[in-house]
């Protein structure tokens, strides 16, 4: 049957008019600068560790998403965060994570005015990272990087770097979006779930009446994002959430996770060469004549020339290599569970998440992590563009028989936990502005002996927050 | 002598008297490709916070108004249970999480028609007045 040509140009218009219906290509993103204030002890052990009470003035974050829609059928979403630091650069409170370069060996060379040839020097650019994710070298950080293939309301597929599907916290993720400066330590560092996953993702959504139902499940390579060496290392987990017409809607999600906890070190060696003469330093008597070679400035003057060009030569990027290796592996089983309440202006909101892992240097010894918060908020209105928040938030986390588990931050220390309560007020402005005033106390939990000096320990934070979504 | 009211006036604060009445009750268009019968308003205000993404085997695609117009804070008080106000404020924190974005925005009643006489799955709202045959009212149940 011939396809009359007004039926094609109908056609050709519906696809155009689709087209416009909706945009395709959508560029977005947040930035936020803290102002931030620690106040602690001198006896304190974060003085051990590089921590300072300056007060720190930063920005924070710079998170640009690009939001593709080429059919009704294909969305893919680019998360990109932009930091001045590696490693995705510090916390909103102001723990930044630096890198250290040290160089290993250097050999002093004999002096001679043959050619000297200096040996090789591996030079250890590590990066520690908070171990509770993988080593991002850059200061760029791939937040997400996903597509999606839409199908029905019940049933979609995800592709790619996305956000573990757990609780309220990890998935509301920037600064507008959260009504406070910093998030619960149980989702931001002390993550008792991982935060992002990449692998595959199934997730959709059924209608019973009014209320909603979701899941998602996912298979990914699990909490380091490094490569699967095995099929026991592919991490698995879902979600379940109802939205329930309740008051102003009750939220209610129930999420687990199981993978394998790998250690991992990540290392940049560069390479490094130095061919070249000596520096010759002449001695010379009182009267101007050349006596012979000043041995020890010869020696330092080269020295010095070599650092120079090895100098020069660090910062030749062809000349770096990078590395991971694995070198443990426990298993990990996270449980958590979450609600939210709005009544009117109020919102109450609190996750419970529960962590057993597994000690891989110890045959059946587990740290068993308990780690939840609660948050309450009244919104004000105040103007037709402006809304207060007052807020408070209290949260606890315990982990026991960390101590002498390597996979854990508690490791070797003589914490057990932590508790912290916070309280402040967002304002909200013109709806992508928001200012935010925090005053934050976490007070350290410890072991034995340690308790009486528990005070000591003691963390005052005082954060102001700026974000802008654009 | 009694002054004559000019007819022209009485005929004007008639149809103002008439828009102002309409303007706070918005009906649902959809294409007269949508086979739904009705729709629940609880659908109305997942579709409109992107909370379902099908009508039946369509992809919804909702059209909204100027958030400052009278239309759209009738509708969306209504059938989203949101000043425009607090809608703006809840995409924008949609987008941020990497939910979606926001319905498309059509100024006028005109171009709202035109997208949803050509898109089999696109819902919009306008003024009872402003309905013609291009497009096919949708009852709320």
């Amino acid at each position: 049957m011939r396809v009359g040509p007004l039926r094609i140009l109908l056609c050709a218009a519906t696809v155009v008019v689709a087209q416009h219906a909706e945009r395709k290509f959508d560029v977005y993103g947040f930035l936020d600068a803290t102002l931030a204030k620690k106040i602690i002890d001198d006896s304190h052990i974060m003085w051990t560790v590089g921590q300072d009470d300056h007060l720190a003035f930063e920005v924070t974050h710079v998170n640009v998403y690009g939001d593709w829609k080429p059919n009704p059928f294909m969305r893919s979403l680019i998360e990109v965060g932009l930091h001045a630091f590696p490693h995705g650069t510090g916390d909103s409170v102001g723990i930044i994570t630096r890198s250290t370069v040290r160089i290993l060996g250097y050999d002093t060379t004999t002096v001679s005015i043959d050619t000297i040839r200096a040996p090789k020097l591996p030079v250890d650019n590590t990066v520690f990272d908070n171990q509770d994710g993988p080593l991002e070298w850059g200061s760029i950080t791939l937040e997400r990087a996903w597509m999606d293939f839409l199908f029905e309301n019940y049933v979609n597929l995800r592709v790619g770097k996305f956000i573990t599907p757990y609780g309220i916290w990890n998935v509301d993720h920037g600064s507008p979006a959260i009504l406070t400066v910093r998030q619960p330590y149980q989702t931001a560092h002390f993550r008792v779930f991982p935060r992002s996953q990449i692998g595959l993702m199934g997730y959709g959504t059924i209608y019973v009446g009014d209320t909603d139902l979701s899941y998602k499940l996912y298979a990914s390579s699990g909490r380091n994002e490094i490569s699967i060496e095995e099929a026991t290392d592919v991490a698995v987990g879902g979600n379940m959430e109802a939205v329930l017409p309740v008051l102003d809607g009750l939220q209610l999600g129930f999420s687990g996770y199981t993978g394998l906890r790998r250690n991992q070190r990540g290392w940049r060696t560069i390479e490094m060469e130095v061919e070249m003469l000596p520096v010759i330093v002449p001695m010379y008597d009182s009267s101007g004549n050349f006596v012979g070679i000043d041995t020890a400035a010869t020696q330092a003057a080269t020295e010095q020339a070599i650092k120079d060009t090895l100098e020069v030569q660090g910062r030749e990027f062809d000349r770096h290599t990078y590395g991971y290796e694995s070198t443990s592996k426990a298993r990990e089983v996270c449980l958590g569970m979450s609600a939210k309440l709005n009544v009117g202006a109020l919102t109450l909101q609190g996750e419970y998440n529960y962590q057993h892992l597994a000690n891989h240097m110890i045959p059946d010894a587990f740290t068993h992590v308990h780690a939840f918060y609660l948050l309450g908020a009244y919104r004000i209105p105040m103007h037709r563009h402006v809304s207060v928040t007052p807020y408070a938030m209290f949260e606890q986390i315990t982990a026991r028989g960390a101590h002498n588990n390597p996979q854990h931050l508690f490791e070797g220390t003589f914490f057990d936990g932590f508790l912290t309560v916070l309280g402040g007020v967002n304002i909200k402005v013109f709806t992508v502005g928001c200012v935010k005033l925090e005053y934050g106390l976490i007070k350290m939990q410890t072991i034995g002996e340690y308790t009486e000096y528990e005070d000591l320990y003691d963390i005052h934070l005082i954060n102001t927050q700026f974000c802008m979504a654009f | 002598m009694r002054k004559r009211i000019p007819v022209t006036l009485v005929l004007t604060v008639a149809l103002l008297l008439l828009t102002a009445a309409h303007a706070g009750n918005p009906i649902l268009i959809v294409n007269k490709e949508n086979a739904a019968e009705s729709l629940s308003s609880t659908d109305i205000k997942r579709i409109y916070t992107g909370r379902m993404s099908k009508i039946g085997d369509l992809k919804a695609v909702p059209i909204n108004r100027p958030l400052d117009s009278d239309i759209a804070r009738a509708f969306l008080e209504e059938y989203v249970g949101m000043t425009p106000q607090e809608f703006k404020e809840f995409w924008v924190m949609k987008q941020i999480k990497g939910e979606g974005t926001p319905p498309m925005i059509q100024k006028t009643a005109e171009n709202a028609k035109s997208i949803v006489s050509q898109v089999p799955g696109a819902i919009a709202y306008i003024d009872e007045d402003d309905l013609d045959d291009t497009v096919k009212k949708m009852p709320v149940k």
